[in-house]
């Protein structure tokens, strides 16, 4: 991480905290969600024969990420269209240093989301049941899928510039992503038809991987080997992308 | 002593069909106001863009205070500063923060670019201002907080890219005096602008580029001569009658067939009393149809001098916007 691009995101935070609708964006409307969710569905659930907050957390950790993401493409999209990044590619620092600094201050952003939605939902009920290494991974392993899902969206962002499309592109992206994983109902919930496509796409594994390391009695190695192979795939697509993209956004 | 600054040789520059740079070249000395100007698509921004290490050149060279603009983009960097035509700034960040920031970039330590950017604010007369963010400040605050930002750390070599479009004529002046004050610091500035005025008043050599390269170089003064002084202008809103007010005044100057009307090269007044006259009478004769808006003298204009330089009209208005 070169000083370039801490001073970056440095710029981004300062400019995070002037925007009521970013901390909105990563704590304030999550926890709703999982109030909400909690109080909807947590009964139902509970006959069930599922845990559901147990369920729930990971569920609004991998969304709030999203939402985080999807203000990451729209951020590095303005930069493109206000003239930020012009003018940052004539001043001698690292050519990827914008991407990387916006990439600092989002993870930092994610990394404020889990730290109010681990407490909440303690105080709903949830228990980290793996110990304390298994705790620490399932932090870990949340940041590094927010790292990832940033990096490919501010690619997008880069290369769409256009801050309308980068809007219903993240839209395009974020409700099948979601919507069809395993994050909010588990796959045997979903068509049969459908099951297969839900149980292997990259946020349904990386549900998989942060549920195992809350949990006690399941193998780890499976889960997080497949978790962390989708995310150094998507981790070497987004950054290709995005460094081809801040070349040619002069 | 002087030394040249800018150099470029044959400089191309393609975009897909739209032939952006072709041949372009030009010194500067250290030390000058140089102007490059020419209406929107003539080159001036890709040429300012390969100036600055945005865009690369199909052929030619650039050397920017020695530096290879290819091969040594990142030195060239270090010593350049631009200002665009559309101030980028963060609107919710303080003056001062945006050029703190600006100054951590450039490697300024902290206390450094603190120091630094209050001493900016001074001499740009934002010392108030500098607690606001920048959203709410005025155009000329805008640009006035944008040079600043790219003198950071003192370039050798500043670019501004049409620096007063869109500014009112007070702010404009302004901004005029503090580049003027930069280039007797010992800067070099290229500036780039479709207003024959500004490069006028303010640029000690200026070229004019149309269709990406050089079509005269001088000093406003040899320009001027060159468009031919003063001209009077007959301003006619139908495009059919124009041929005939042209073939009626034909003997009074070189009439040149202009978008909106006519014009001819005057030597003083006489030549619009002459032509208010002929005019007169033909009115009530011949061209009783012609619809005459308005006429009078005027200073040559970016268009008059285009016209008399490259023999075709430049329409800063509507000519297509190239990259």
């Amino acid at each position: 991480m070169s000083l370039d691009s801490t001073v970056l995101a440095g710029r981004h935070l300062r400019l995070m905290s002037r925007r009521p609708a970013s901390i909105m964006g990563a704590v304030i409307l999550p926890l709703l969600f999982a109030l909400l969710f909690f109080t909807v569905f947590g009964k139902v659930m509970d006959r069930a024969g599922i845990d559901y907050i147990f369920y729930l957390l990971p569920a609004i950790i991998i969304q709030a990420t999203f939402f985080t993401a999807m203000s990451s493409a729209q951020l590095a999209a303005e930069d493109v269209t206000g003239g930020t990044l012009r003018r940052l590619r004539v001043m001698p620092i690292r050519r990827t240093a914008p991407v990387f600094g916006l990439l600092w201050a989002e993870v930092t952003r994610a990394a404020l989301s889990i730290g109010a939605l681990v407490p909440a939902s303690v105080a709903l009920g949830f228990r980290f049941r793996g110990g304390l290494l298994a705790s620490a991974g399932f932090i870990l392993a949340s940041l590094a899928f927010a790292a990832v899902l940033c990096t490919c969206f501010i690619a997008m962002g880069l290369t769409l510039r256009r801050v309308e499309a980068v809007q219903g592109a993240s839209n395009l992206i974020y409700f099948p992503a979601l919507l069809l994983s395993n994050a909010f109902a588990p796959a045997w919930a979903f068509p049969s038809w459908l099951r297969p496509v839900v149980e292997h796409q990259p946020v349904s594994r990386v549900a998989d991987a942060i549920r195992a390391l809350a949990d006690t009695d399941v193998g780890l190695t499976r889960p997080l080997l497949i978790a962390t192979t989708w995310l150094a795939g998507l981790l070497v697509v987004g950054l290709g992308f995005a460094t081809r993209a801040i070349g040619r956004a002069a | 002593m002087s030394s040249v600054m800018v150099e470029a040789n044959d400089l191309m520059k393609t975009f897909g069909t739209v032939r952006a740079l072709d041949g372009l070249s030009l010194r500067i000395e250290q030390g000058t106001i140089f102007g490059l100007l020419g209406p929107n698509g003539a080159g001036k921004t890709t040429a300012i863009n390969v100036f600055t290490t945005l865009e690369r050149p199909d052929a030619g060279q650039v050397r920017v205070a020695g530096y290879d603009v290819t091969r040594d983009a990142a030195q060239v960097r270090g010593v350049i500063g631009v200002t665009g035509q559309f101030a980028a700034l963060d609107d919710n960040l303080t003056g001062l923060e945006n050029l703190v920031l600006f100054g951590r970039l450039m490697k300024l330590g902290r206390q450094q670019a603190k120091a630094r950017a209050r001493e900016l604010l001074e001499r740009f007369d934002l010392v108030e201002a500098g607690a606001r963010r920048t959203k709410t400040y005025s155009g000329g605050m805008r640009r006035r907080l944008d040079l600043a930002a790219s003198l950071t750390r003192e370039p050798t070599v500043l670019f501004l890219d049409e620096p007063t479009t869109g500014l009112d004529p007070h702010s404009r002046i302004a901004l005029w005096d503090m580049v003027r004050e930069l280039r007797d610091n010992g800067i070099t500035v290229l500036l780039t602008t479709q207003y024959l005025a500004e490069a006028d008043e303010l640029a000690d050599r200026i070229a004019v580029i149309d269709h990406g390269r050089v079509v005269a170089e001088g000093t406003a003064g040899e320009l001027k001569q060159r468009a031919g002084g003063s001209v009077c202008h007959i301003t006619l809103p139908d495009n059919a009658t124009r041929e005939r007010v042209a073939r009626e005044l034909a003997d009074l100057g070189e009439v040149t067939v202009l978008p909106d009307g006519v014009s001819l090269p005057a030597a003083g007044p006489e030549t619009l009393v002459a032509v208010v006259r002929r005019l007169d009478e033909a009115t009530a004769t011949t061209l009783s149809d012609v619809d005459i808006e308005d006429i009078g003298l005027r200073r040559p204009t970016l268009e008059d001098v285009f016209l008399r330089l490259t023999g075709q009209g430049a329409h800063p208005e509507t000519a297509e916007v190239a990259t």
